[in-house]
């Protein structure tokens, strides 16, 4: 995920359009919401860039985002031991130099496996985020752009995902899931969409009513190309923005399932599931339950942070802040 | 408002259908069947097995399974008897849904209070040092996963320092008011955390949107001090919006009581559903997904009509309504 690249890659006359509706879609508390003059608006992508590493909070979570990803994806390089390695004589052991982070229950590296757990946990995220995505720019598209009967469906499909503890749902699914790793982040995303259909549908609602809008159709433009080429290019700033912020949930909701054993099942590890053996030997191992939930909680600020950035850099304005 | 109160209502129903139909195919796609639990867990015979599943209707198609069942529930509160206990699961429910109400109704209120008090310190001085520091804690506090601040809190404060119990509701024969009280501790704070955080930062929008109107300049140019300003005349007109946005985070507040349940090994709803959930005992588990759909959604309503009655832009009888007001940037999605 490259957010930068996202949100200055579109050119066009949806982009200040698109800046208003972020701002009145995600409700910026803390922003000026006057429009911004055209001239900056042009100003592009290198302004914005520049925006974006202004804000310091989102330099660091990209930094630190970076290195956790590499870490991860290199897990065969920096990890001590192998992923499943048992050494039998060290069961819970303290940290020590050939255990930086001690051992679990069964003598396998806490360090080794937090790094390989990162493989699982950012994957799982990345997918499920993906698939939320792909359903609320379809639900939401479909609600804005067709209305009528379709939006009333969508509109109570969100209803009810908001109004229920969809988390109970989800546990069962999970459940049913069982040992089928790939439905977990499908689950997920099919639990995580409304976000960002809620925010499509308003845009390309309010997009829908502007002029070149109007002048497109005139000119003979179809409906899927309009859809396509003039109101989704709008919507997806927005989209990229609701998907960072809800990398992190995407990320407590598989590890909270993992940790109630629910989710990714060992051996394969993840933060989540680390911590559903760690947490009952926490007397013995404190280690091995603090290591990889501290990973959840930075990797989530990061994200959370970033996402913050982002909105900034797509707000029109001077965020004010 | 009573048209729409009406209408609202009539909706109650086929939401709490749709839910727990989808809960009921979910459940029966799950690998090994309630009969293998009720056998005992000891290796049954076939022919065991297709006795058991006669007897409690186990070998009917799922659909006319989900209609007896949906039946019993509207006919007389009957969710079926547990798989692996034999209780009624409404009597079940009811023993553990004060405990239940006990750790959300406290975590509601110290989350609120915090959120309050961190958000007027916030919006007090914008763009200050305790705003700044408001604002890390908060992002800090959403980004926390519940169970690991349950896991590092039971560490530091039970097993370390040793003052308060990591677990249960009450000492076993020692059972007091001040015993109730330290068990409640560590779980409510526990799951209020997430919930201050984020209504921390709508209670600053708030207040500092409340604070640009004219009768606070007003107030300000006869000669208020800000904290009066803040106290006397911000922070009222604040607070039924605010109360009406933590309502809407209910159904978040039960999942996070089904998590810090399990991890504190609270005698509720949440930590009977999770039991209910690894030991393939359905009845128990659709129980308490309905009873709480049911009570989250009611809840629902009050905060949409509470944030209608203080707010009268907020149209209630227009489409999907209120979902329109709900402020997107402080939820806390799926857990």
């Amino acid at each position: 995920m490259r957010p930068r690249g996202g949100a200055g890659a579109r050119v066009g006359k949806g982009r200040i359009v698109s800046l208003d509706g972020i701002d009145g879609a995600t409700g910026d508390s803390r922003g000026a919401r006057g429009a911004i003059p055209r001239a900056a608006a042009c100003a592009g992508r290198r302004m914005r860039r520049a925006r974006f590493f202004a804000y310091r909070p989102a330099v660091y979570s990209l930094v630190l985002l970076s290195l956790v990803l590499a870490i991860s994806l290199g897990a065969p390089l920096f990890a001590p031991h192998g992923r499943d390695a048992i050494d039998l004589d060290r069961l819970l052991a303290p940290p020590s130099a050939d255990h930086p982070l001690g051992t679990d229950e069964l003598g396998r590296d806490t360090l080794t496996r937090v790094i390989y757990a990162g493989r699982y946990s950012l994957l799982v995220a990345f997918a499920a985020v993906s698939i939320a995505a792909a359903i609320g720019v379809l639900a939401g598209a479909a609600a804005g752009f067709f209305g009528g009967a379709v939006d009333a469906g969508v509109a109570i499909a969100i209803d009810l995902f908001l109004s229920v503890p969809v988390f109970l749902v989800l546990l069962a699914a999970a459940a049913a899931a069982g040992e089928r790793l790939w439905l977990i982040p499908v689950i997920i995303g099919a639990a995580s969409w409304v976000e960002t259909a809620r925010v499509v549908r308003s845009l390309v609602q309010s997009l829908g009513e502007r002029g070149f809008v109007d002048a497109a159709r005139a000119i003979g433009a179809g409906r899927m190309r309009l859809l396509a080429r003039h109101l989704l290019p709008g919507a997806m700033p927005a989209v990229i923005v609701a998907a960072t912020t809800g990398f992190a949930q995407a990320m407590i909701a598989e590890s909270a399932l993992s940790f109630l054993g629910f989710g990714v099942q060992p051996p394969a590890p993840t933060w989540g599931n680390m911590l559903q053996n760690a947490h009952l030997f926490i007397r013995e191992a404190p280690v091995a339950a603090f290591a990889p939930g501290f990973m959840i909680f930075i990797t989530c600020l990061a994200f959370h942070y970033a996402g913050e950035g982002l909105r900034r850099t797509l707000a029109a304005g001077d965020s004010g802040h | 408002m009573k048209r729409y109160i009406f209408r609202r209502l009539l909706r109650v129903v086929p939401i709490v259908l749709l839910v727990s139909a989808a809960t009921f195919a979910l459940l029966h796609l799950a690998p090994g069947g309630p009969a293998a639990v009720m056998a005992g867990g000891r290796a049954a015979s076939d022919a065991d097995l297709a006795r058991i599943e006669r007897a409690f209707g186990l070998d009917r198609p799922l659909a006319v399974q989900y209609l007896i069942w949906l039946r019993r529930v509207f006919l007389g509160f009957d969710f079926g008897t547990s798989y692996a206990t034999g209780e009624p699961v409404s009597r079940m429910i009811l023993a553990r849904a004060a405990a239940t109400f006990e750790l959300m109704g406290t975590a509601f209120v110290i989350a609120l209070a915090a959120a309050l008090c961190a958000g007027a310190a916030a919006a007090a001085r914008r763009d200050g040092i305790v705003d700044e520091l408001v604002s890390v804690l908060s992002a800090a506090g959403m980004s926390m996963p519940v169970f690991w601040l349950g896991i590092v809190a039971i560490y530091v404060f039970s097993l370390r320092l040793g003052v308060l119990p990591s677990g249960g509701r009450e000492t076993i024969g020692a059972a007091g008011a001040a015993d109730r009280l330290r068990h409640l501790a560590l779980p409510a704070l526990v799951l209020a955390s997430g919930f201050a955080a984020s209504w921390s930062r709508y209670v600053r929008a708030q207040l500092l949107e409340v604070m640009s109107g004219d009768f606070v300049r007003t107030a300000r140019a006869k000669g208020l001090g800000e904290g009066a300003v803040l106290f006397k005349h911000a922070l009222r007109p604040s607070l039924l919006p605010v109360l009406a946005v933590a309502a809407l985070h209910l159904p978040a507040l039960f999942t996070g009581a089904v998590i810090t349940e399990t991890v504190f090994s609270w005698p509720g709803m949440g930590r009977m559903f999770y039991d209910g959930l690894a030991r393939h005992d359905y009845p128990r588990v659709l129980g308490v997904v309905v009873v709480s759909s049911f009570l989250v959604i009611l809840a629902n309503l009050l905060g949409d009509i509470l944030g209608a009655a203080v707010d009268p832009r907020i149209s209630l009888e227009r489409g999907c309504g209120p979902a329109a007001a709900r402020e997107p940037a402080s939820g806390r999605g799926v857990s």
